[in-house]
C-alpha cells in the first residue's frame, strides 16, 4: 500500500511539473531577452558575474536555475556564454574574476519572492562604455510541488548524467589508471600497482596485457599503511613518456618508450601528476608526498621538461595547503586550473596562477580528478556509501551538474576513455560478507 | 487496538533505534583515518630502553618502540610486518623467513637477513621460557639471500605460534636503534616520555603524530592501566588485559635462616597491603592453583626483632622501581633498615652469577589463558636460579610427559608435585597479585589487543 502511495505521489509530482513548469517559463522569458539585447552585436563575451537570490527559494533550487539560464545561453551560437561560477553558497554566486578582461558585457541576476510569484531582475553592463545597458524584470508563478522538485538533491539535466559503462574486478592494489591513444591509433591502458606498471590493449570487449615493466624501489623506503600512487602518461614531440611515484619512495620512475622499449630515465624527486604548458614553457606538474602518509605536502611542483630532461635548477614551486589529491585542468596543456582536496577534506578552486578562487565548506571525499577542462569529479565525505559529484568546470566555472551513489569507498577517480567513450575510471573498495572487494569502474556520458 | 497500538509503538521505536545504529555506523565510519594527534599513556618509567617483560608497564612500553617478529592476535590470527612471506615446511622440518624488502631501522640503516639471524640467536640465549622451549626444538638456523631458514629436530609446526612470543624482537648489533611503531624523541626524568612516528616502521607509519608516555600523575591520560571494574566514565572504554602481575621474594642463596624468610615475608606481605594489592596465596593465581600455600606470619614484634639486627640488602628488580618511596617511607614507620638495589633484568642473571645475592624481590608477569602447566614451567625455569637441580629437571620432564597423556588428573597431581617442591625448598615465596585492565578513551579508534594482553597501536588513530 505504502509502495502505490509512493508510486502516486511521484507520479502526481511529475503531472504538476509537466503542467506547472513555471521556472522553465521564467528562465524563456529572462534568456529571451538578453539574447533580444544581443542580437546584432558579434564577437563579444558575455557572463553573469553577479548572481543573488532573495526569492525564498532554496541554494540548491536557485542554482539549478542559474544551471537552466547558462545552460541556455551556452546554447545561442551567437554569443560567447562563459560560465565563471565556481560555488554557490549562502544565496550568492562566487564567481571566478579573474577571467573580467576578456568579457566585454556583464550580467547581473537578481531572483526575489513577489507575493506568490518569483521574479528575476536582469542588468547588463556595458564595460566599453562603462554603462549599465539593459534593466529587466520577469515574474513567474512557481508552485509548491515545483519547488519541491527543485529541492531534490539528485535531480539534474538530462543530457548532464553520467553513468557507470562498465565494471571490471580488480586486484586490491590498483594504484592509478591512464588511457592513451598511440601514434598509429591503437588504445592502450596503463595500470599501475606497487611494483610494477601493466599496459594492456583492447581486444574486443576484453584487455589483454602486452607488456609489464618492474619498478624496483629503493631505499630510502618509507611503508605505509595505506599505499597509494600516481601514474602520468604523456606524448611530447610524438614521443611517449610514462611517470610512476607513490608515497612510500621519495623518487618516482620515468620512462620513455624508444626504438619499441621502454628506456629507464633519471628519477624524478616528486610524483607527477599531468603535463602541462606554462607561459609557452613545458612542466611536469606533481608534488611530494609526507613520506608514508596518505596526503601531500603544500608545494606545487613544477619541473622545466624539455625531450626527456628535467630542468631541476628552474624548478617553480607554488604554495599551497596539505592535500590529499589535485589536478589540472588543462586546455591541451595549458594549465587553466588547479582543483585541490586539502587535508580538511575541503575543495579548493585555484586559478592557473595558483591563486585561490575558492573554498568548498561543504566537505568532501579524498578522490578528485578533471577530464578536458570540462568535467571535474569529487568523491564524497564517506566511506561506506560513496557518492560522485560531477561538476561543469569549462571556462573556470565550477557548477555541480550530477551526483550519483557508489556502492562502496571511492579510492581513486582518474580521467581516460574506455573504447570511444571519455569519462572517469573509478576504483571502489567494496565490502562483502566481511571481506573487501575491488572494483573498476568506467563512467561515461551518455551524450558524448 | 491497545496492544496492536503499543506493539506499533514498539516497531517504530525498534525501527528508529536501527535507523541511529545504522546513522552511528556512517559516521564512525565516514571518510578517511585522521591523521595527526597524540596520545598520553601513563605507565611506570623504563628502567631503559631496552626491551623489557618483567612487568605489564614495560611489556606495554616496550612494544610500543620495538618490533615481534611475529604477533598473535586475539582470534589466533598470526600477523608479521617484518617478513613478506613466511611458512612451515613440514618436509624440510624447516621455517622459513623471507624478509621484505628495503626495510629499515629507525636510523634509515637497512634491515637485514642477518639482522633476524642475530636477533633471533640473542632471543634464544636468554632465560625467557619461551626461548628454552625454541632452543629445544631448533637444529640451526642458517641464511641465504634474504631468506632465514630454521631447521627444526622434530616436526612441530606449533613452532610458529612459540615465535609469537613479545621477547622475540628485531634488534641492531651495530646501532642504538628501534624497530617499533615509534622512537624515544625525548626523555624528561619522573615526567614524560615522548615516543615519535618511526617513519621506517615496516608495518606503515603510525596515524598519530606522537605518543606522550607519562609517569606522572599531573592530567587524566588517554590510555591508562587501573584496577579491573574500578573505573568508570562514559567517554573511556575498559578493556581486559588478561594479564596478571605476580610479586615474589626469592631466596636465591641457601644460606638464610627460615626465621629471617619467614620475617621478610610478613614485612613484605604487610607492606604490599598497606598499598591495595592483593595478597597472593599460590604460585599462580589463587583461583587456579590445586594448591594453596600458607606461609606462617610472624607478629610485628617478632618480626621487627628479627629484621633490625639483620643487616639485609634486597635487590628489587627495577621494574618495581615505581613503589621506592612508599616502601621506604612504610620501612620508616616500622623503624626498619634495608638497604634497596634496583636491578634491570637484563642484567640480572649476570649480577646472581658473581654474586651471593640472598633477598630478591622480583616480579613475573602471566597471561590468564596460559596453560597452569606453563606458568609452573616458567616458575621454575625463570625463578630457581642457582636453586635449579636435577631435581627439578625431572619434575619439569616427567610435566612434560604427562602433558600427553591427556590426562587431567595426573596432570593436575604433577603440578601439585612440583608446587609442593618448590615451596619445600623454601626459595621463593608469592607476596601479592596486581591485576589490569586498560582504560581508554573513546575518540581513540583502531587498538587491538593481542593475545599477550599488549595493546597496538599500528593502527591507532583519533577520532575528530
Amino acid at each position: 500500500m505504502k509502495k502505490a502511495l509512493s508510486f502516486f505521489f511521484i507520479v502526481f509530482l511529475f503531472i504538476k511539473i509537466f503542467y506547472a513548469n513555471g521556472i522553465g517559463n521564467l528562465n524563456n522569458r529572462v534568456s529571451k531577452g538578453i539574447e533580444d539585447f544581443f542580437i546584432g552585436k558579434y564577437n563579444i563575451n558575455i557572463s553573469i558575474v553577479k548572481f543573488d537570490n532573495y526569492s525564498g527559494l532554496s541554494n540548491l533550487a536557485a542554482q539549478k536555475y542559474y544551471q537552466l539560464l547558462v545552460s541556455r545561453l551556452e546554447s545561442n551560437k551567437k554569443i560567447n556564454f562563459i560560465d565563471l561560477m565556481i560555488n554557490f553558497d549562502k544565496n550568492k554566486g562566487e564567481f571566478n574574476l579573474t577571467r573580467r578582461n576578456e568579457l566585454n558585457y556583464l550580467i547581473y541576476i537578481k531572483m526575489i519572492k513577489n507575493k506568490n510569484k518569483i521574479g528575476v531582475g536582469t542588468v547588463i553592463f556595458s564595460k566599453s562604455i562603462d554603462k549599465i545597458v539593459y534593466i529587466k524584470y520577469f515574474e513567474d508563478i512557481i508552485n509548491n510541488e515545483e519547488k519541491d522538485i527543485l529541492n531534490i538533491r539528485n535531480y539534474g539535466f538530462k543530457e548532464s548524467v553520467f553513468f557507470k559503462l562498465i565494471e571490471l574486478d580488480s586486484e586490491i592494489n590498483l594504484f592509478d589508471i591512464k588511457t592513451v591513444r598511440d601514434l598509429k591509433g591503437e588504445d592502450r591502458y596503463f595500470f599501475l600497482y606497487p611494483e610494477k606498471i601493466d599496459i594492456y590493449k583492447l581486444e574486443g570487449n576484453n584487455l589483454k596485457k602486452i607488456l609489464s615493466i618492474k619498478l624496483k624501489w629503493k631505499r630510502p623506503f618509507y611503508p605505509t599503511l595505506e599505499p597509494e600512487g600516481r601514474l602520468l602518461v604523456f606524448y611530447f614531440k610524438n614521443i611517449l613518456y610514462l611517470a610512476a611515484g607513490n608515497n612510500f619512495s621519495p623518487v618516482s620512475k620515468f620512462f620513455m618508450f624508444n626504438e619499441n622499449k621502454w628506456e629507464e630515465l633519471t628519477d624524478l624527486d616528486f610524483v607527477p601528476f599531468r603535463f602541462v604548458e606554462l607561459n609557452g614553457n613545458y612542466y611536469i606538474a606533481g608534488a611530494n608526498y609526507e613520506y608514508g602518509m596518505n596526503y601531500f605536502n603544500g608545494k606545487i611542483v613544477l619541473a622545466p621538461f624539455y625531450s626527456g630532461n628535467i630542468n631541476y635548477e628552474y624548478k617553480l614551486e607554488k604554495g599551497v595547503p596539505l592535500f590529499y589529491s589535485i589536478d589540472f585542468s588543462t586546455i591541451e596543456h595549458r594549465l587553466n586550473s588547479a582543483h585541490i582536496i586539502d587535508k580538511n577534506y575541503n575543495f579548493r578552486f585555484y586559478s592557473a596562477d595558483f591563486t585561490e578562487q575558492s573554498v568548498e565548506k561543504e566537505k568532501r571525499g579524498s578522490s578528485l580528478c578533471s577530464m578536458s577542462n570540462k568535467w571535474l569529479v569529487i568523491s564524497d565525505y564517506s566511506k561506506l556509501n560513496d557518492k560522485l559529484f560531477f561538476y561543469k568546470i569549462e571556462s573556470g566555472a565550477k557548477s555541480l551538474i550530477y551526483e550519483t551513489n557508489v556502492n562502496g569507498e571511492v579510492v581513486f577517480i582518474s580521467s581516460g576513455f574506455w573504447k570511444k567513450a571519455d569519462g572517469f575510471w573509478v576504483f571502489v573498495k567494496k565490502m562483502k560478507r566481511y571481506i573487501n572487494e575491488f572494483k573498476l569502474q568506467f563512467w561515461s556520458k551518455n551524450n558524448e | 487496538m491497545n496492544s496492536n497500538y503499543n506493539s506499533g509503538v514498539r516497531t517504530m521505536s525498534n525501527l528508529t533505534k536501527i535507523f541511529v545504529l545504522l546513522l552511528i555506523v556512517v559516521v564512525m565510519f565516514s571518510i578517511k583515518t585522521n591523521y595527526g594527534g597524540n596520545i598520553t599513556i601513563r605507565l611506570n618509567e623504563p628502567s631503559s630502553l631496552s626491551f623489557s617483560s618483567s612487568n605489564y608497564s614495560d611489556l606495554i612500553f616496550s612494544s610500543l618502540i620495538h618490533e615481534n617478529f611475529f604477533y598473535l592476535k586475539d582470534n589466533g590470527d598470526i600477523v608479521t610486518y617484518i617478513f613478506k612471506d613466511y611458512r612451515y615446511d613440514k618436509s624440510k622440518k624447516t621455517i622459513f623467513l623471507k624478509l621484505k624488502d628495503n626495510l629499515s631501522f629507525s636510523n634509515g640503516e637497512p634491515i637485514t637477513i642477518k639482522d633476524v639471524k642475530n636477533s633471533l640467536n640473542s632471543f634464544l640465549n636468554q632465560n625467557f621460557l619461551s626461548s628454552k622451549k625454541m632452543r629445544k626444538i631448533i637444529k640451526k638456523i642458517y641464511v641465504e639471500k634474504d631468506i632465514a631458514y630454521i631447521e627444526l629436530l622434530y616436526d612441530n609446526p606449533d613452532t610458529l605460534t612459540l615465535m609469537t612470543a613479545p621477547e622475540l624482537i628485531l634488534l641492531s648489533e651495530k646501532y642504538q636503534v628501534f624497530t617499533g611503531l615509534f622512537y624515544p624523541a625525548e626523555w624528561v626524568k619522573n615526567q614524560y616520555l615522548i615516543l615519535r612516528p618511526n617513519k621506517f616502521y615496516s608495518g606503515g607509519r603510525a596515524y598519530i603524530e606522537y605518543i606522550r608516555v607519562s609517569f606522572s600523575e599531573d592530567y587524566l591520560p588517554d590510555v591508562f592501566l587501573a584496577n579491573p571494574g574500578t573505573f568508570s566514565g562514559s567517554s573511556y572504554n575498559e578493556f581486559k588485559s588478561g594479564i596478571y602481575e605476580n610479586i615474589y621474594i626469592c631466596f636465591p642463596e641457601e644460606k638464610i635462616g627460615q626465621n629471617s624468610k619467614i620475617a621478610f615475608y610478613t614485612l613484605l606481605r604487610q607492606y604490599y597491603k598497606s598499598v591495595g594489592l592483593t595478597e597472593l596465596n599460590s604460585l599462580t593465581s589463587d583461583e587456579e592453583s590445586p594448591v594453596s600455600i600458607n606461609i606462617r606470619k610472624l607478629s610485628n614484634r617478632r618480626m621487627r626483632s628479627i629484621l633490625r639486627y639483620s643487616k639485609i640488602e634486597l635487590y628489587i628488580i627495577s621494574s618495581l622501581k615505581g613503589d621506592d618511596e612508599n616502601f621506604k617511607e612504610f620501612l620508616r614507620k616500622k623503624g626498619l633498615e634495608i638497604d634497596t638495589i634496583y636491578v634491570s633484568g637484563s642484567n640480572l642473571q649476570n649480577l646472581l652469577d658473581n654474586n651471593p645475592i640472598k633477598y630478591l624481590l622480583i616480579q613475573k608477569l602471566f597471561k590468564k589463558k596460559t596453560l597452569l602447566e606453563e606458568k609452573i614451567n616458567k616458575i621454575v625455569r625463570e625463578m630457581s636460579f642457582k636453586r635449579f637441580n636435577e631435581k627439578y629437571l625431572k619434575l619439569i620432564n616427567e610435566l612434560d610427559e604427562v602433558k600427553f597423556l591427556n590426562n587431567e588428573e595426573l596432570l593436575i597431581d604433577q603440578i601439585s608435585k612440583i608446587i609442593d617442591k618448590i615451596i619445600n625448598d623454601g626459595f621463593i615465596y608469592p607476596v601479592a597479585q596486581k591485576r589490569y585492565s586498560i582504560v581508554m578513551k573513546n575518540k581513540i579508534k583502531g587498538i587491538e589487543m593481542d593475545y599477550y594482553g599488549r595493546p597496538l597501536f599500528q593502527k591507532a588513530r583519533l577520532d575528530k
